[in-house]
Parts: structure tokens; sequence; C-alpha cells
């Protein structure tokens, strides 16, 4: 031990090294290279708060996320199935029998607010715990960031975008707008670029494209070999109207608002009324959330023009009158 | 996520860790000081300002750990970095308790940062490290090769003698990701940039 200055003893733990410089008993280079020792071998100590050791979840602890989502429920059968898949695929390998390779790309579909990021990060962390993807990142994209500006920018545009995603997955949001330009335009390069990518890197990629309903069945009809090699497909569902208010609640919950009574029962009813009724983009969750900012910034005017003391009670409580007229757009 | 910016004094921490924020398209910075008490305190100061009022040529001005927040955006992924800025580290067990008290409190930092810019200066790095025999900068280096997201920055290459300084750099950090710049004539920091990117966990 040259490093350390009293011989007769040396530092056992972090904290005891960084004690014995305050004491000035250790120099800090001293200090650096017996931190450096655990560093290697321990992981305990050094980077505790690298995101990737604290993301030690199981996968059970994912699908418990994933549980906590509300609605979703074709989506929820469907990972489980692919879980179930995987899985089995590894005690096959194990016994030795044939390994059926996967292509496990996907097709997400569905309304906008729908959900359809919340679940692909998800499935970027599940993936990593069943050790499909050696890093279970998510890498979101859209076309701006595939399509280059020049003859020949796209495709390298392209493949860097898939080098950054490799172990992961890679979203593609609004994956339409790919086709949209027509025959010169050059995003069909992009596409080109991926499909033959995703194939090549089978094993260590994961590749999701995602849009509105219409439009992304429109963009499959354009490239005959896209719904082949993207054989799961999940559709996103509009959310009903129960779902709706539970997911009313939660926001709510998390920014220390409640429902009055009134407010919840008619909520619920404007919402089931117009189940089926609303405009195909009116955005599910999201157009919750933005009754909700609307009432909220109601609820402050009406209290604001009140002249007794507001209690907690009030603070916290939205009544039926701050949702009434609407969204205000 | 933290990035740690850790060296010798004089090496120029504090500017780097200002014209990577103006690099990066920051108007103005927001410093969030640290008193050895563990008290924040936040300050808003135009980069202009903050290269005057926090950067010293001849006396250490850096007292305390620093930090700002910036946003690194690639795709369409933003991530949120907090640079912290940590007083220079001197050489052997200062006499000053203080002094002392801020090294530890540096070295506590270093562990838990996710990124770590170690900072030397290529000019002097040579004489320096040839004065001590186990030297600061030469620990950290066998540090960060046991580690991840640890980047050695060479800065000051726009000085006289930083070509032998970085000759000498590479030939003692093999296997070590070094990138040199200067925050005198701005050169390399888009290099860093890319490092952040990729390094992003």
């Amino acid at each position: 031990m040259a490093y350390v200055f009293s011989p007769e003893s040396i530092p056992t733990s972090p904290e005891e090294v960084l004690s014995w410089i305050q004491a000035g008993r250790l120099a800090p280079g001293a200090a650096v290279g017996v931190l450096s020792q655990w560093t290697g071998s321990a992981g305990a100590a050094v980077g505790r708060e690298y995101p990737e050791s604290a993301k030690e979840t199981s996968v059970d602890a994912v699908l418990d996320d994933l549980k906590a989502l509300v609605g979703l429920g074709d989506i929820k059968r469907v990972v489980g199935d692919i879980r179930a898949f995987v899985e089995i695929q590894r005690l096959r390998d194990e016994m030795g029998l044939v390994h059926t390779p996967q292509s496990l790309h996907m097709i997400f579909t569905g309304a906008p607010g729908t959900g359809k990021t919340t679940v692909a990060r998800l499935l970027g962390q599940l993936f990593k715990c069943l050790q499909v993807l050696p890093k279970g990142h998510l890498v979101e994209v859209e076309r701006a960031d595939l399509v280059g500006e020049y003859i020949g920018h796209t495709a390298q545009k392209t493949r860097d975008v898939i080098k950054r995603a490799l172990g992961g997955v890679l979203f593609v949001d609004e994956a339409y707008a790919l086709a949209r330009g027509g025959e010169k335009d050059f995003g069909k390069e992009a596409i080109d670029t991926l499909v033959a990518t995703t194939e090549n890197h089978r094993e260590e990629l994961l590749v999701i494209l995602a849009g509105y309903p219409d439009e992304m069945a429109w963009f499959l009809e354009t490239n005959p070999g896209l719904l082949s090699r993207f054989p799961i497909r999940l559709e996103f569902k509009d959310y009903t109207a129960t779902d709706l208010v539970h997911i009313a609640r939660h926001m709510l919950r998390e920014r220390d608002y409640t429902l009055s009574g009134d407010a919840e029962i008619n909520l619920f009813t404007l919402l089931n009324h117009n189940e089926g009724h609303w405009h195909k983009n009116a955005g599910n969750a999201r157009m919750v959330r933005n009754l909700l900012e609307h009432a909220i910034r109601r609820q402050a005017v009406r209290l604001h023009a009140r002249q007794i003391p507001l209690s907690r009670h009030d603070l916290m409580t939205l009544s039926w009158t701050d949702f009434e007229g609407g969204s205000g757009d | 996520m933290e990035l740690l910016v850790i060296g010798r004094p004089h090496v120029g921490k504090t500017l780097l860790m200002i014209n990577f924020a103006a690099y990066l398209g920051m108007s103005d910075i927001r410093v969030e000081v640290q008193d050895s008490d563990g008290r924040q305190m936040v300050r808003r100061l135009t980069l202009d300002r903050a290269r005057r009022e926090l950067v010293s040529l001849s006396t250490p001005k850096t007292a305390q750990v620093h930090s700002l927040t910036i946003e690194v955006t690639s795709g369409r992924q933003r991530s949120e970095i907090l640079l912290v800025d940590t007083p220079g580290v001197l050489e052997g067990i200062a006499p000053d308790s203080r002094d002392r008290q801020l090294t530890a409190q540096t070295i506590g930092r270093l562990m838990r940062a996710a990124m770590v810019f170690h900072v030397v200066d290529a000019s002097r790095v040579k004489s320096q490290c040839q004065e001590a025999g186990e030297s600061f900068d030469r620990s950290l280096w066998q540090f960060g090769q046991r580690r991840k997201g640890y980047l050695l920055v060479a800065n000051k290459v726009d000085r006289p003698g930083s070509h032998e300084g970085l000759k000498f750099l590479r030939d003692e950090c093999r296997g070590i990701t070094m990138i040199p710049i200067s925050c005198a004539t701005r050169r390399g920091f888009r290099e860093l940039k890319v490092w952040v990117c990729r390094a992003i966990p």
C-alpha cells in the first residue's frame, strides 16, 4: 500500500476514504487510487447512481408497470404472450432443441394519446430483462431524423440512427410520414434502408413503427414487404369512458387535486355520452389532460374571486362548475 | 444524470463548463451553488458575466461546487445533464481543513457521477506528472480505465508546449479516450458533445 500514509490501516469503505481526506490522513491522489481498487470488482461502492444499475428491474416489475396502465387489455395480453414465447424459447435452447429465430418487430397503430410511446418504453425494458436485447434503451425518431437532404444522404442518416439504436428499441413515430412524399421523395429510401437492416440485425434490434390507424394502413399498402417483416401488430383502441375517468383521477391525484362528487358523475356522463362519437383525433388521454388543465385554471379563477379564507379542501377540489364550458378550445 | 468536471487547479474547469454550455446554445446559465453545509443557492448569470465572475487567471476562484443543468438533444431524445464544476484538487494533503473538506466533497461526487470529464492542462501536464511520483492526475486516469463514462480532456492545446504534453498523455494513457480541446479558441467542443451523446446510458 504505497498510497496510504498511515500504513498500519487502510480505509475499508468509500465513506471512510472521504472522512480520511477530510481529516488530512489521505492525499487526494492516493484516495482515488484506493477507491479505484473497488471500482472493478465490487460495483456496490462505485456507480451507485448509474441509471443502469439502478434499473436492475425484474421482468415482473416491468409487467407490473404495464399492468398499472389503465385499459389496454389487448396490449397487455399480447405482451404476456411475447414474454411466454421468449422464455420458452430460452428453455428449449437450454435443452438443445431447435431454436426458432424470432422476429419481434412491431407495428403500433392507434389514435393520438392512446399510450403508444409509453408502451414502447416498457417493451424496451422488458426485452432487456428477458435478455433479448442487450441494452434495452429506446431511441425515438421521426421522419426528420431519418430522411436526408440530398441523394445518398438518407441511407447514411438512417444507418446512423440504427447504429445508435442497436441493442435497444428503435421507435419510429408517425412512420407513415416516410411514405407521404410520393415517388421521388427520399422517404422511400429511408424505408428501404430500414427494412434491409432490420433483417440483418434481427437479434439485436427491435423496430417499432407507430402511427394513426388510417395513415398506417395506407403506409403498409405502399410497401408490400413491410407487412411480413413486422409480424406483431398491436392496435391501441380508444379508451372507454370508464378508462378515461380512471385516467383523470390518476392525473389529478398526481397534482394534488380531487373531483367533487357532482364533478365525477357529470364527467363520467359527459365522456360516456360521447363515447364513440369523438372526432377520431380528439386525443383520448391527452384530451382528458387538457380538460383537467382547463378546469384547474377555472377553479383558480373561481377561488380567487371569493373573499373568505380558503381551506385545504377548497384548494384541492374541482367542482363541476369548473368543467362546464368544455376545454375552451 | 451527473457530469462531473474534475482536475487540478488552473486547468480550466470552470471555463470549460461555461463554454460548453455556450456551445450547446445556452444564452444564460443558472448556477446552482452548493455551499459546504449543503444549502442550495441559485444565481442566474449571462455567459459573459459568468466568465468575468467565475474565472480568473491568477487565484483559484472556484471555492464551491457549482452545478448547472444543460440539455443535450440528439434526434428526438432530450437528456438533461447536470454539469458539476468542482474546485481544483491540490496535490498532497492540503494544510487547510476547508480545502480538505472540499476535496472530500469532490471525490464523493466523483464516485456517484455517471460521467466524468477529467481536465488536464496539456501544456503543463508533463512537467507536473514528472515532478510528483504518484500524482492525482495519474491515479485519476488509472481510475478512469476501470470505469465507464470517463473522458480525459486535454485543455489549453493552443498553448506552447501542449504538443509534447499531448504526446506524453498518449503514451501514458493507452486505452483511455482523450479529447484535446482549447477553451480559449473553442476547439474540440463538437467532439465533446458527440462523446456526451454517446456516453448517455
